[in-house]
């Protein structure tokens, strides 16, 4: 593959000094492993520069204790007596070693399980939130639901009260113009003087118009208030009447008029409903 | 003489596969100072050297058939597993921080200086390193002794890699031929 000029060149290069004296990454080795299996004048200056490097590392040589010859004799026999047993990690690993392995271990373990708890928790968390935004508008929708039947329910509830009350009278109020069924209902109470206007049929007045209530004693009109129909909402109260024979009512001006404009009656009463 | 030593390798290992300790009694003579050596160079600690040197036997001990294998000679071999042992020592976990800085200054710097001879091996490698260009001996230190990678090493001298490669061939080169008259 590689010339011997290449070869020569790689020799050169100084990667062989790096690779022997352990300065290069796995990587990097492979490299230099391949060429030298490939090239075996790559092996033999490997071999020359591991053998240089050794000599200049004797540069270094120094004595260990003497002791410490006799312990690692001693425990050399013993390896070689129970030599079934002995393995390079059996001996090797101190209670230091030892004691890391395990705090690793448990280290390791502790991870696992808190990464999971996290994983775990996380949806828990997520599906509770979810959950929650869903009552939450459920409570909203509800209370807004109450809110108005409660206000619906009120209402009525008043209307009720008024209208059973005993002392309320009742009159109805038809068109005189017979063709015409409109229908409204007046109740009034003499004590109180409160004065309640029904429209049980009514169309919408003229438009620029309002219609207005009068209350009739002794021939005379009194003015009880103006309405129209663009709230169906039970019960109108209109002004407080002190005496009363009979009601009309009459289509005025917006904002309503002193004396009826009789031409434009609507209602009058025919007699006491009840 | 280089005769000699060879017969007696020859004779360790094979005693080494056999289990015979008188093996591993013959190498550790003979070279225990070296590794030792080393290991304390790397790892400036009288105690954790030792005990990485009884490491270093272990390995040698188990592993002998790898020596027979490559059919390296039996020097390299050994410097390179202390090598490698006290480089992993100094990288692991528990010796992080001040201590490896420590290991990698004094090999920088040149500290610890060569002990003085101890062994006829060496008689002649110390003056051999004292010879050498002091540029030649620092890249040599930073490669065997620190435990840095190459990029670590240009990092460090602050030059590119490819003049880490180019002074590293160059570095081996004057130390092979200071070698050399003392040699054989």
């Amino acid at each position: 593959m590689a010339s011997e000029q290449d070869i020569q060149a790689y020799i050169e290069s100084g990667n062989l000094e790096l690779y022997a004296s352990g300065s290069m990454s796995l990587a990097e080795s492979a490299e230099v492993e391949t060429m030298a299996s490939q090239h075996p004048e790559v092996a033999a200056e490997l071999k020359r520069i591991s053998a240089s490097l050794a000599d200049y590392a004797l540069a270094y040589e120094r004595n260990p204790r003497p002791m410490v010859r006799r312990k690692l004799m001693d425990s050399f026999r013993k390896n070689a007596e129970t030599r079934e047993q002995a393995g390079p990690a059996k001996a090797a690993p101190s209670s230091t070693i030892l004691a890391y392995k395990y705090l690793l271990a448990a280290a390791m373990a502790s991870l696992v399980i808190s990464t999971f708890a996290s994983y775990f928790f996380y949806n828990r968390w997520s599906e509770t939130e979810d959950k929650s935004q869903v009552l939450l508008s459920e409570k909203n929708m509800f209370s807004q639901n109450y809110t108005a039947v409660k206000s619906a329910f009120d209402k009525s509830y008043t209307d009720l009260i008024i209208m059973r009350d005993a002392r309320t009278k009742t009159f109805a109020l038809h068109s005189p113009d017979s063709t015409k069924d409109y229908s409204v209902r007046i109740y009034w109470n003499p004590f109180s003087h409160e004065t309640y206007l029904d429209a049980l049929l009514m169309p919408p007045p003229d438009s620029g118009k309002h219609y207005q209530l009068w209350a009739v004693s002794k021939g005379k009109p009194i003015d009880a208030g103006i309405f129209d129909l663009s709230v169906d909402n039970g019960l109108l109260r209109m002004k407080a009447i002190f005496e009363t024979e009979s009601w009309t009512v009459t289509q005025e001006p917006k904002g309503g008029s002193v004396m009826p404009t009789m031409s434009s009656l609507i209602l009058e009463t025919r007699g006491r409903s009840f | 003489m280089a005769n000699q030593h060879q017969i007696t390798e020859e004779e360790a290992v094979r005693l080494l596969s056999s289990r015979n300790v008188a093996g591993m009694e013959m190498i550790y003579d003979r070279y225990a100072s070296a590794i030792y050596g080393v290991l304390y160079r790397i790892v400036p600690n009288e105690a954790v050297a030792e005990d990485l040197l009884h490491q270093v036997c272990l390995k040698i001990w188990n592993n002998h058939a790898q020596l027979r294998d490559s059919g390296e000679r039996l020097l390299p071999w050994i410097i390179r597993i202390a090598r490698n042992t006290a480089v992993d020592k100094i990288k692991s976990r528990e010796y992080a921080g001040a201590a490896r800085s420590h290991a990698e200054e004094a090999a920088h710097t040149g500290a610890g200086t060569p002990a003085t001879s101890v062994h006829p091996l060496s008689e002649s490698s110390s003056q051999v390193v004292s010879r050498l260009d002091p540029q030649h001996r620092e890249l040599l230190d930073l490669m065997f002794f620190s435990g840095l990678t190459q990029i670590e090493v240009a990092l460090k001298l602050h030059i590119p890699l490819s003049n880490v490669k180019t002074r590293a061939r160059a570095s081996l080169l004057a130390l092979r031929k200071s070698l050399e008259p003392h040699g054989v």
